[in-house]
């Protein structure tokens, strides 16, 4: 116990060094800066809001880092960081209304404790790829030519050979089935 | 839970109007009142969204916004931490130490300049070619030996010039300075670093000379690819220019893993070092 703690204060000091040495800081903020910016936007959807939230996250990091970080690592720490500025941000848009959306973000937004792991080591595009294996074809397809080729609904009707209200259905029922994968 | 299961013709219409403003890069945000399943549908198209290859990788310009910021926060943190605990002089690497004997020509200006200023007097002019006012020096003597981290000095010129000075060996230290050269009418007619050589550099075209590690140089402050001027970054030891990220090493270099490779270096400038420790740099030819 005492080694997991002394451990545990010899990672705090170097990163504490690391926040005061300049070619630290800056290895610190390219290592994580696109790992926390995928982070965000994969929980926001749009490069504006991905764009001011990574920020806010990052100074809140460097502003509380020798106060309020205790023995974690930085990243998991600018993790942690992320997690209540999005939750945040999302409670704040849902306060009124008492919908769904407000109810998963009071149980942890990020669902149980275990998958924080998961989720610093995993690219929201490794998660996206892991999920599409495990879909049956029809839905893999249609996720794949919506999102992953970017095709309109016109041009993966087109492309799949189905009609438009079909594809609106199957990207509907694909998302539902990905969802309960996950 | 067999509600869950009833799906509307608006659910799917709905969703594909989310996916659809999120695919043309909109702020987007789920409908206000969801089942828990259907806001988890939304989640996932976010995900799916964001796996869109290139479109969740931070842009370049933003990134290098944000490390200035950061940086400007950084150094504010670490100058509340000094000033409780006043660190120790950082020693200077390869500082030349002024010689007892000057040659004449320097030593009419050698006391000015060795009070770390360059604050001209009448005698100045014998020390370079150039024809300064002295009451135009926007540049006051500093009582301070080091001055602030980005300190800038300001040099107002009434005649068409070549060399001009612009701070000495003592205020230089480990820092970047930035100067701004005006003509007599306060036109601005150049902007500018000097600094110490992190390292050691050779021109592969031979146009620039030789540069050794912790040699002062000096460079056009102006971004190579639109003019903007380009900021030092005390931390980071680099250049980060304001308008579009562009990012230039502690020599005005471009680094060849970053973004901007199809930008120039940051022209040099001559320097001359002189005995006493000023620093001068030769307006370029335009």
């Amino acid at each position: 116990m005492s080694t997991l703690r002394e451990n545990n204060e010899e990672a705090h000091l170097a990163s504490e060094q690391a926040m005061a040495n300049p070619q630290d800081f800056q290895t610190l903020y390219q290592e994580n800066l696109n790992l926390i910016y995928r982070y965000v936007y994969s929980k926001v959807g749009n490069r504006e809001e991905a764009e001011d939230l990574t920020s806010q996250i990052f100074i809140k990091a460097v502003r509380s880092v020798h106060t309020e970080r205790g023995a974690l690592s930085v990243q998991k720490w600018l993790f942690q960081v992320a997690r209540t500025t999005i939750a945040d941000f999302w409670r704040a848009r849902y306060r009124i209304a008492t919908s769904s959306l407000e109810a998963l973000l009071d149980s942890g937004w990020e669902g149980p404790v275990q998958s924080e792991a998961v989720e610093i080591n995993t690219s929201p595009a490794e998660r996206v790829q892991r999920l599409l294996q495990a879909l049956p074809e029809h839905y893999r397809e249609v996720l794949n030519c919506r999102f992953l080729l970017n095709l309109s609904i016109r041009e993966t009707a087109h492309h799949l050979g189905l009609s438009e209200a079909n594809v609106k259905v199957l990207q509907f029922r694909a998302l539902r089935r990905a969802a309960d994968l996950d | 839970m067999s509600g869950e299961d009833q799906e509307r013709f608006e659910d799917y219409l709905e969703l594909e109007h989310f996916a659809a403003e999120l695919q043309a890069g909109h702020v987007a945000y789920p409908p206000q009142e969801l089942t828990q399943a259907q806001a988890r549908v939304y989640l996932m198209a976010m995900l799916f969204h964001a796996a869109t290859p290139g479109v969740s990788e931070p842009d370049p310009e933003f990134a290098s916004r944000l490390q200035l910021r950061l940086e400007q926060e950084l150094q504010a943190l670490q100058q509340n931490q000094a000033r409780a605990e006043p660190a120790a002089p950082i020693p200077l690497p390869d500082t030349p130490k002024p010689k007892r004997r000057l040659p004449r020509r320097w030593l009419l200006v050698g006391g000015v300049s060795a009070a770390a200023s360059i604050a001209l007097t009448a005698g100045a002019t014998h020390m370079v070619d150039v024809a300064l006012h002295p009451p135009d020096v926007a540049f006051q003597p500093s009582r301070t030996p080091t001055p602030a981290p980005g300190s800038e000095v300001a040099i107002k010129v009434n005649s068409p010039m070549d060399w001009f000075p612009v701070t000495t060996v003592a205020q230089l230290s480990n820092q970047a300075i930035k100067f701004r050269v005006e003509d007599q009418h306060g036109t601005l007619s150049l902007t500018g670093y000097v600094l110490r050589s992190e390292e050691d550099f050779i021109d592969p075209a031979g146009k620039d000379l030789p540069i050794k590690k912790g040699e002062i140089i000096a460079m056009s402050a102006a971004c190579t690819h639109k003019g903007c001027i380009v900021e030092w970054s005390d931390l980071s030891r680099q250049f980060l220019c304001p308008c579009h990220g562009g990012i230039f090493n502690g020599i005005g270099g471009i680094d060849n893993n970053k973004s901007s490779l199809y930008l120039k270096r940051l022209p040099l400038l001559e320097v001359q070092v002189a005995a006493d420790g000023q620093i001068n740099v030769r307006m370029p030819d335009k």
